[in-house]
């Protein structure tokens, strides 16, 4: 489990985080939702320890305790944007999801080849990364991100910052369908969405941020009520259809 | 072309070339066969030397290119731009000029190594301050040109046996090749199979710093590895041959461009392919204007300009200038 305690963030003498507290356990997905600015991804790059910040435990172990070379064992991270400039093949950059590993070639080949075939990337991995669209290099580091755990899911981590922003509908839900999957056997999962009716629909537990703080924490229907998202996203939003099916639209 | 193919092709090349530069001179082959002394002379004394310190310092100043290239996330990194070559050039110079003339075997190459590396963290000093890769590429130009200035200073102060041209350090020549320089150079081959046990960790860089702190890699550490086993490799090369332009930032992108992108290919394929090309420019430096000899590094800069013209206009997107 991953367990933030009182966390506080001041970058350039603005407070980025306060008084953030939260708990991720392995099997659960959590959605963290907020407008820009919110601290979202502060959040997650503190989780990760990315960003250091007392308080941050990963499994009982302070986050910065643990020898990065360790904790890339159990902890898989999708940054929100990564640039890439050197011509690798998809293949090659998937790959790199093994290098925190001992593994045997063989080994991380067979794993990749599931990952791949999971995420339906079969006919992009001999293609030049730097020559993909962006939601199609976005699906690449994803899956590089998913191979990094794939042989340890029960007990794993992953840490995902707007997965589905360049994605088609079709990627999105996919994507979504996946590590909802991921969930049940056994990884923390915690992603960071801007799409509300994703965030109800696959997440167990959703984290409202605004200003630096968690202001709403619940399964989605409390956390994403109309009323909290109206106060926090300052607009006019009208929720249909029924309880467990329902979508959010916006005015 | 599959790695195995390309490494191969590079091999047979590279040995094709170094019995070629054996051949080729201003001796004519017929005449070595038939005096023995000459030959001697001429093919152990001069010309073995020679095309081994060519290989040497051409594929260690290829292989540390390709390595900084992939540590800074940058295909526009190059030893002569982050200031490395002009920093091991000043302090080289200082020493052959300042020194007592002691102690140069290991005197010369330690001086070289301490300045390209004090050079190269005052360039990422200042890249840090500016915060992006064009602040550190201009400050490496500015610190560079500071260093060829303070080159010609001490040439200015020195008499001719201390420090034999500026030229030599600013176009770089392997006309004073011996077996000592071969001895000297030969020590880059250790600090390239360093560079090249980094090769995976040097992949996960190019994902970007933190991407590489959740793929395990202590990134600080790895940094300064990177960048002491590069200086040392350029600076000794600079120390004993000056500067040659432009080898360690083509090389390394020929090979990205025909045997891929992963440093475990990049870094040996440059080591073999800097070796090959900066023998065959030694090559031809020696015969175009023969009995006469260009500096090598004028040959490399007029092949290697344009080159760097058409990466900035092809990459011109990724500069963020």
């Amino acid at each position: 489990m991953i367990r933030l305690k009182d966390i506080m963030v001041v970058l350039d003498g603005s407070v980025i985080l306060s008084g953030v507290h939260l708990d991720v356990v392995n099997g659960e997905m959590l959605g963290i939702v907020g407008p820009n600015g919110a601290g979202k991804s502060t959040l997650l790059r503190v989780a990760s320890g990315e960003l250091a910040a007392p308080g941050v435990f990963l499994d009982d172990d302070r986050v910065s305790d643990v020898p990065v070379q360790e904790r890339a064992l159990r902890l898989a991270v999708l940054s929100q944007s990564s640039r890439l400039d050197f011509p690798f093949t998809a293949h090659e950059v998937i790959l790199m999801g093994r290098i925190p590993h001992p593994s045997s070639q063989a080994v991380n080949l067979q794993l990749a080849s599931g990952v791949i075939e999971e995420l339906g990337l079969a006919a992009l991995t001999q293609r030049v990364y730097t020559t993909l669209s962006g939601g199609e290099q976005q699906r690449v580091q994803l899956a590089r991100v998913l191979v990094q755990i794939w042989d340890r899911l029960d007990g794993a981590h992953l840490l995902l910052d707007e997965p589905t922003g360049p994605l088609d509908l079709k990627h999105q839900h996919t994507t979504l369908g996946l590590l909802a999957r991921l969930r049940d056997r056994g990884v923390g999962v915690v992603v960071i969405l801007h799409d509300i009716n994703l965030a109800y629909r696959y997440c167990d537990r959703i984290a409202l941020m605004q200003g630096g703080r968690i202001v709403a924490e619940g399964p989605p229907a409390e956390a994403l009520s109309d009323h909290l998202l109206e106060r926090v996203f300052d607009v006019k939003v009208t929720t249909v259809g029924e309880p467990g099916q329902r979508s959010i639209i916006v005015g | 072309m599959s790695v195995r193919v390309g490494f191969s092709l590079l091999g047979i090349l590279l040995i094709v070339a170094m019995a070629g530069a054996l051949v080729v001179g201003s001796v004519p082959v017929g005449r070595l066969l038939g005096e023995a002394a000459l030959r001697d002379a001429v093919l152990w004394d001069i010309r073995a030397p020679r095309v081994l310190l060519a290989c040497l310092v051409g594929g260690g100043v290829a292989a540390a290119g390709a390595a900084i290239q992939g540590l800074f996330r940058n295909p526009l990194a190059d030893p002569a731009l982050i200031g490395v070559s002009g920093g091991a050039a000043l302090a080289a110079s200082a020493f052959l000029v300042l020194g007592s003339g002691a102690g140069v075997t290991f005197g010369l190459p330690a001086s070289a190594f301490v300045g390209g590396l004090a050079t190269t963290y005052l360039v990422m000093a200042v890249g840090r301050v500016t915060g992006n890769i064009s602040g550190m590429l201009l400050a490496g130009i500015a610190v560079n040109a500071v260093s060829i200035a303070g080159v010609g200073l001490f040439a200015v102060i020195a008499d001719d046996y201390e420090l034999r041209s500026v030229t030599f350090w600013a176009l770089g020549s392997f006309n004073v090749s011996d077996w000592t320089s071969v001895a000297i150079a030969s020590s880059t081959l250790v600090t390239v199979v360093l560079l090249y046990r980094e090769g995976e960790r040097l992949n996960a860089m190019t994902l970007g710093d933190a991407e590489a702190g959740h793929l395990g890699i202590v990134v600080p550490a790895l940094r300064n590895r990177v960048i002491a086993y590069a200086a040392f490799t350029v600076g000794v090369a600079v120390a004993l041959t000056g500067v040659i332009a432009f080898v360690g930032l083509i090389v390394p992108h020929l090979v990205r461009l025909t045997l891929g992108s992963g440093h475990r290919v990049v870094i040996p394929g440059s080591a073999l392919l800097g070796a090959l090309m900066v023998l065959i420019a030694d090559g031809l430096c020696r015969t175009v204007v023969a009995p006469a000899e260009l500096p090598v590094g004028i040959l490399t800069a007029l092949l290697g300009g344009p080159f760097f013209l058409y990466l900035l206009i092809r990459h011109k997107g990724k500069l963020g200038l």
